[in-house]
């Protein structure tokens, strides 16, 4: 398509997504709570990424004001700016999970079998809790476990590692909302205090 | 428990932790504020943080804009050319089939005129220039209806 049909286009369809300017203001109109919030994620998700601190949550901001992920009018720009962060993050450990890999076959000079997490791969002087988190089942179990006597918070765990939410996590664990809540606020200062900067520190 | 689906190791632990990343979403600043002032920080100060690193992301992107936009102005530039003999007399016809039809139209129009010094060669040959760009973009557009079509 030519630049004078495209400009045809674009003219006679309405813009679906946030132009720049406009997703400049909606960072302005951000609250002290999002912020707050934006922080809190960016600590989880960064794990395994390589970025630095600030450095997702930076990334995530600039894609989508120079519109390599473009924020639809629909969704509010604080969920589109977590889905972002959360996709990036993905891909970057991803990429850090290849190249470990490709580390360990140059190192050990074999193929790693289909399914063998990472963990069991790197070197036992690194194999430090963080690491250990991220690719196994018992990363969710030693979280479990960090709980004992507090089967809700147990249940809710177990819920959110299987995908569960909303109505399908009161089902699963078999507890109203309030005592979700609750639970949940117990699970994030656990975790706060055993890892205030995420899985990386 | 439920299972939402089959899955490996991995995607059981970022499901854990996307479930802990809702739960923020879903929590209040009250609630927020305490955990950290629980982890030994200042909620006010991460706030302070945040925004410093919005204010840095905004400045970046506004740079890189800037650097987009120059980078389009350069490419249009360099695919920009010279109009063919052919195309910059058919330009002259149009031009002088215009101003036949209004004889102020110099006047009007250019800069130079407007100083009662009349048009330059150069402003004449600009606006040459230009209506043969004109032109040609016409017939491109023209084109791609036909194609559309």
């Amino acid at each position: 398509m030519d630049d004078v049909t495209a400009a045809k286009q674009a003219s006679a369809t309405p813009d679906t997504h946030l132009c720049a300017v406009e997703v400049f203001a909606a960072f302005a109109a951000l609250s002290a709570d999002d912020k707050l919030k934006l922080d809190a994620i960016e600590r989880i998700k960064r794990w395994g990424t390589g970025f630095e601190r600030g450095q997702l949550l930076h990334e995530a901001f600039c894609q989508v004001v120079l519109g390599e992920r473009r924020c639809p009018r629909d969704v509010p720009l604080m969920a589109f700016l977590v889905q972002t962060m959360r996709s990036l993050a993905s891909h970057e450990r991803a990429r850090q999970r290849r190249t470990a890999s490709m580390d360990a076959v140059a190192r050990e000079g074999s193929v790693i079998p289909a399914g063998t997490a990472v963990s069991e791969t790197v070197e036992a002087g690194a194999a430090d809790l963080a690491q250990r988190l991220a690719h196994s089942r018992e990363a969710v179990e030693a979280i479990i476990s960090l709980f004992d006597g507090d089967e809700k918070a147990q249940l809710v765990i177990m819920g959110w590692a299987d995908g569960c939410r909303g109505a399908a996590l009161r089902e699963a664990t078999g507890l109203d909302q309030a005592a979700i809540d609750y639970a949940a606020k117990r699970i994030r200062k656990t975790m706060k205090a055993l890892y205030p900067n995420g899985w990386t520190e | 428990m439920t299972t939402a689906k089959k899955a490996d190791e991995t995607d059981e632990f970022e499901r854990f932790e996307d479930g802990l990343v809702d739960s923020i979403l879903a929590a209040s600043g009250t609630d927020l504020r305490d955990e950290l002032r629980a982890a030994g920080e200042d909620p006010d100060a991460v706030i302070r943080s945040v925004d410093a690193l919005l204010a840095s992301a905004q400045r970046a992107c506004a740079g890189q804009r800037l650097r987009d936009a120059q980078e389009n102005v350069r490419a249009f530039r360099a695919g920009a050319r010279t109009p063919t003999p052919e195309e910059r007399t058919a330009a002259q016809t149009r031009l002088d089939a215009a101003r036949a039809g209004d004889r102020t139209l110099s006047s009007k129009t250019l800069l130079a005129a407007r100083n009662d010094q009349g048009a330059t060669e150069r402003d004449i040959n600009s606006l040459l220039d230009d209506l043969a760009e004109l032109k040609r973009l016409e017939q491109q557009a023209g084109e791609n209806d036909t194609d559309a079509c």
